[in-house]
């Protein structure tokens, strides 16, 4: 893209050599000054000057005076570029071409008074070779983008419509989408298109379409509704700004652009629910990298801003009464789980019941389900007899845990002076409360269970999913993740292993040194860092790569992965995609892998089009844990994952990954696929 | 309408005086059937006597002992004790409920393997583990419990030969408040014999310490001496991770647990005076849970209990070969089966019930067995219906111990059948004879002929 921009531009030499020694002078200068690296490389520095410098080659005459102008207004760009960096970040918007543009008024204001400035005479549009004659629509669509870098030639925009189809075909297709509305509007209102093509009036179109299209916003059907709704505006915003600054003589250029783009990103930005559009959080400069990856963050990060609830219990215990139950969890009080403990002919008591004593769940013990501050303890009510129930005091024992604002949680029925804990004590996920007992509304022994947003005692109830249990049933072993249990089911909470865990306990600073058992010589080490979005992630020095990862405790999962493919990171992040800390050799993790890292050659532009609308492809992982033969208690774990490709449902490519988890951690992972098979060995 | 059974006159004390409180008859209920199969039957397909191990019986105890644990503590593992009965259909019945095997000799290993048990699933324990056996159980990676120090020093040698590393645990022995102490098995806790041990282990660059193992004693009837051995463990596990900064794995608790079964001198009914599953569970459980390990390290728990999962799930059928007066008056009932099979019969007082129905009138007799052999004695004494040559009976909770501690003195060891969940019978082991016998035995040349 960037080298076909260059050629364009060269289409008018000095057009071409202003732009380059522009973006150059004003990269230089951020680096000298200290600016951020990372901000320069993504060119947030460049863009304003490059423009500005093409204007200034496509305008003005060279002469010295033209020269030390140029100077001059390099510096101007670059301090401008800067200041509105500074001040409109802080709101969330971008400057877009406002730098430019003030730069590019300034001079235009004062060049008149500048004798020594002399404007070129505008050269002839040169059609070059007319080898085919392209119909009007065209002709115009590939003039517009090639003024867009104050060139207008008819190829050269072919070249750079193929250059951003290249580069991105949602991007191409929703310049094409702008310019179709836009072209549309011109021909309603009656306005003739060659305008179109005069002083970068048919690129605020361009831009805007895929500013608002897939850059800022998430491509999605809505947001492309947005581009073309926008249009007939964006038509009378621009030639309404032109109309007044005629007066002055200048031009708007991209101002009509920039103005409407951050209209709708600041009226975007200040919305209580984000809905149909959504804006775009990391921003990747591509749109197909932003769509597949944002389309697996939605499901995969569904819930990643919730508080992780596990059950208050040990071992399997049965569901007697789940949300909306029939006998007492109903209007507000809906949203609350009994728990009571059953045999396998689904009775909750041994003997004939008369007793307490007979009933399993009695005297179990209670667990804090996540952690919290004890803020109550109600412990003055006896455990009814058997078939009595206590309605004056109808929670009976109870603990209340606060777990952040407005997340509370109640356990009720509690054994009369079994707690353990004391009110304003700190409590950690698992810690033993007190037992299950019979008070209050309780005919028999049960814990009564419920999340609620105010701290008093029987509040209105909250749904909330319990993060991570197993429940078993008829069909075997099921793993649920952010579920609501369901009445009736046996279920129990996931036993995490201690060297799975220690296995996958990257904390920042940590560092994983790994070779290929073919070159023991070349060490490639990974580090653990944290970034300003606090994502924690492995940082591959040798191949500039980025692994992100969550690890709750329960799971360890990689969440994004950035930079070389062919690097042994990119290999670590697809074996251990999705990992349960646990062993249960029957439960398979399923999870999709973004499309962007399986791409199948020039056929994947077709989904590409198609991604924000409907996605065909898949990439497809499944993993297992199973403890090794040879380990000595439940120490050794080997990982199993496979990858598999789909496109259109045929199976493309399937690779197959072995992790091994030893006493001191990850120890070695070998993979298979397409010929390929390395062992890497991890020094611990 | 059947014909009415004969039964023989019967001449009774009469006991005058207030009625006691179980009125003055005794009842009895006969056992006419086991999980739904005629016990009849039984007999009359697999002879007499037999043993009946009722399968669902199995999975009942075993579903409720687990349910008791892991409804109290995080993280359990049972272990089927070998030594308690070690017919394969019975070890697995238990594997297939999820437990590992513990074993206490390279036989019962060797037993377990063949069962499919994978070498990292079993605990080996007991004094008797030679230089072959620990290199066997090294190279299969199980869980070796160490029991003195001459196993230490061996184990020590043999992993320098092997050139790895053995995970092990130690044996340890405790005063629990229940005497005699078992302190033949293992280290001593209160004398640092067993810190010494762990010391000894914690440097030795060959061996890893993985466990802490106990086994206080056989029929405890008190859950609170396993709440004293938890907490012992615990005091070592705290005191390693002190010194040593190691975290040990898993606490073994052992076994030990009582089943329902009456000990012979007890006033009592067994089932009256044993704690439940769950009075242990919640003696060790809690213990752990309180010593004040962080939930993360919080060691796994094994448990080795036998007899009280297996005890009630066997029952020994068998007939009265004939009745006889005694010198002293006393009536004695001579049985098809004695302590060559019903070894247990030395310390319990099993629970006999008739296989038929009867009259209401019961007498005290003697039990013998058939052995010719004065110790030979299953009840000394017992109140049952009137029994006459061929009469069946009942023994209950005989599936511990028996079924491996069984004798071949004199009589051949009879058939071993299991009921399963849909009542089908399925013979588990056949019954000897004299070719299993004549099988391992050689005859010097000059010893085959003679004239008589």
């Amino acid at each position: 893209m960037a080298i076909t921009i260059l050629f364009v531009t060269f289409i008018n030499p000095s057009v071409g050599i202003f732009g380059l020694l522009s973006v150059l002078g004003s990269n230089i200068m951020a680096y000298v000054l200290g600016f951020d690296k990372k901000q320069v490389e993504k060119g947030i520095y460049g863009f304003n000057a490059l423009l500005l410098g093409l204007a200034l080659g496509y305008l003005y005459a060279f002469s010295l005076a033209f020269l030390l102008l140029f100077v001059i207004s390099i510096f101007a760009v670059f301090f401008m570029t800067a200041a509105l960096q500074a001040s409109m970040g802080k709101i969330n918007l971008p400057f877009l071409s406002l730098p430019f543009l003030f730069c590019y008024w300034m001079i235009a204001l004062a060049s008149p008074q500048l004798g020594a400035l002399s404007f070129k005479l505008l050269p002839n549009p040169s059609e070059g070779l007319i080898l085919f004659e392209f119909p009007d629509f065209w002709k115009v669509f590939f003039n517009t983008l090639s003024a867009t870098f104050f060139t207008k030639s008819v190829w050269g925009g072919l070249m750079i419509a193929i250059a951003l189809f290249l580069a991105s075909r949602i991007a191409f297709s929703l310049a094409l989408l702008a310019y179709l509305s836009a072209y549309g509007a011109y021909q309603i209102f009656g306005v003739s298109v060659s305008a179109l093509t005069e002083n970068l009036v048919g690129s605020n179109f361009i831009f805007f379409g895929i500013a608002i299209g897939c850059f800022y916003l998430i491509p999605n059907v809505y947001s492309y509704i947005t581009v073309v709704a926008f249009t007939p505006f964006l038509m009378l915003l621009l030639v309404g700004l032109n109309q007044a600054l005629s007066v002055f003589n200048l031009n708007g250029f991209t101002l009509a652009f920039t103005l409407l783009t951050m209209l709708v990103l600041y009226a975007l930005h200040h919305r209580w629910i984000p809905r149909f559009l959504f804006l775009v959080q990391i921003q990747y400069y591509s749109a197909e990298t932003t769509i597949y990856k944002y389309l697996s963050a939605v499901k995969r990060l569904k819930f990643a801003q919730h508080s992780q609830f596990a059950l208050p219990f040990f071992g399997p215990w049965e569901v007697s009464q789940g949300y909306s139950g029939k006998l007492t969890h109903l209007g507000d009080w809906s949203n609350a789980l009994d728990f009571v403990i059953s045999d396998e002919q689904h009775k909750t008591y041994q003997l004939n019941g008369l007793r307490m004593n007979d009933y399993y769940c009695y005297n179990k013990p209670v667990l804090a389900p996540a952690d919290g501050l004890v803020l109550q303890i109600i412990n003055h009510v006896n455990d009814n007899e058997v078939g009595e129930m206590d309605t004056k005091q109808n929670w009976g024992n109870t603990i209340i845990l606060k777990h952040s604002e407005g997340l509370y949680s109640q356990l009720s029925h509690l054994k009369r002076d079994s707690f353990k804990v004391n009110e304003g004590a700190w409590v950690s996920k698992g810690t033993v409360l007190a037992s299950c007992g019979a008070s209050g509304r309780s005919p028999e022994p049960h814990i009564h269970f419920q999340l609620q947003q105010s701290p008093l005692m029987g509040s209105k109830t909250l749904p909330y999913p319990i993060a991570y249990f197993m429940s078993q049933d008829k069909s075997g072993l099921q793993f649920n993740y952010f579920e609501v249990p369901k009445e009736d089911a046996i279920i129990f909470n996931v036993e995490t292993q201690t060297s799975l865990k220690q296995a996958f306990d990257w904390q920042p600073g940590k560092k994983l040194v790994w070779f290929n058992q073919k070159y023991p010589t070349q060490l490639t080490s990974f580090e653990v860092f944290t970034d300003a979005f606090n994502r924690t992630y492995l940082f591959c020095a040798t191949t500039g790569s980025y692994a992100y990862f969550i690890n709750d405790g329960t799971r360890f999962f990689f969440t994004d992965f950035e930079g070389d493919k062919n690097g042994f990171l990119f290999q670590l992040y697809l074996s251990c995609f999705s990992v349960l800390l646990a062993n249960y050799p029957t439960i398979k993790m399923k999870d999709n892998i973004p499309q962007i890292h399986f791409q199948v050659p020039v056929l994947h532009w077709i989904q590409d089009v198609l991604a924000p609308f409907y996605v065909f492809n898949k990439v497809m992982f499944e993993g297992e844990n199973c403890m090794e033969e040879t380990a000595s208690v439940q120490s050794n774990y080997l990982i199993k994952s496979k990858i598999v490709t789909h496109f259109m449902g045929l199976k493309v490519e399937s690779r197959n990954y072995t992790a091994f988890i030893g006493r001191k951690g990850f120890e070695k992972l070998e993979f298979k696929y397409k010929g390929i098979k390395e062992e890497w060995l991890c020094v611990n | 309408m059947t014909k009415l059974t004969y039964e023989r006159p019967v001449i009774q004390k009469l006991n005058t005086g207030t009625m006691n409180k179980f009125g003055s008859r005794t009842e009895y209920t006969p056992v006419t059937h086991i999980e739904g199969v005629s016990v009849k039957s039984l007999m009359a397909e697999y002879g007499s006597p037999l043993f009946v191990i009722s399968e669902p019986q199995i999975r009942r105890n075993y579903q409720s002992a687990v349910r008791a644990f892991k409804t109290r503590y995080p993280k359990v593992q049972f272990a089927w004790s070998y030594k308690t009965n070690y017919l394969n259909a019975v070890c697995n019945v238990f594997h297939q409920e999820g437990a590992w095997a513990e074993v206490v000799s390279i036989f019962e290993y060797q037993k377990a393997l063949k069962n499919g048990v994978p070498g990292n699933k079993i605990i080996f324990n007991g004094p008797d583990k030679s230089a072959d056996d620990l290199r066997t159980a090294i190279i299969n990676h199980s869980l070796i419990h160490i029991d003195h120090f001459d196993e230490l020093y061996l184990l020590i040698e043999i992993a320098q030969e092997l050139k790895t590393k053995a995970t092990v645990a130690i044996r340890v022995n405790m005063d629990t408040g229940i005497y005699p102490i078992w302190d033949r098995f293992g280290f001593n806790y209160e004398n640092g014999q067993a810190w010494n041990a762990i010391n000894k282990i914690m440097s030795a660059p060959e061996l890893e310490l993985n466990g802490l193992h106990c086994h206080i004693g056989t029929f405890m009837l008190s859950a609170g001496a396993y709440a004293t051995a938890a907490w012992k463990l615990c005091d070592l596990a705290w005191n390693i991770k002190l010194k040593w900064n190691h975290m040990i794995h898993y606490l073994d608790l052992g076994g030990g647990f009582a089943s329902a079964n009456t000990l012979k001198g007890s006033y009592l009914q067994g089932s009256d005076i044993i704690p439940s599953t769950e009075d242990y569970a919640d003696a060790i459980a809690t213990t752990i849970l309180n010593f004040g390990f962080k939930p993360d390290e919080l060691p796994l728990l094994f448990l080795e209990t036998g007899r009280s999962l297996i005890d009630d799930a066997g029952y020994l059928l068998g007939s009265v070969l004939a009745t006889k007066r005694l010198s002293d008056g006393r009536r004695a009932t001579i049985m098809d089966f004695g302590v060559n099979l019903l070894f247990t019969a030395f310390w319990y007082n099993h629970k006999i019930s008739p296989a038929q129905e009867f009259s209401h009138h019961t007498e005290d007799m003697v039990l013998y067995g058939p052995l010719c052999m004065n110790i030979d004695c299953i009840r000394e004494s017992i109140n049952l219906p009137l029994l006459s040559k061929g009469d069946q009976v009942v023994v209950h909770r005989v599936g511990a111990y028996n079924m491996t501690q069984w004798m071949q003195f004199i009589q051949m060891r009879p058939n071993v059948v299991m009921i399963d969940a849909k009542q089908n019978v399925h013979l588990i082991r056949t019954k000897e004879s004299i070719d299993t016998m004549l099988r391992y035995e050689l005859v010097p040349e000059h010893l085959e002929q003679f004239k008589l």
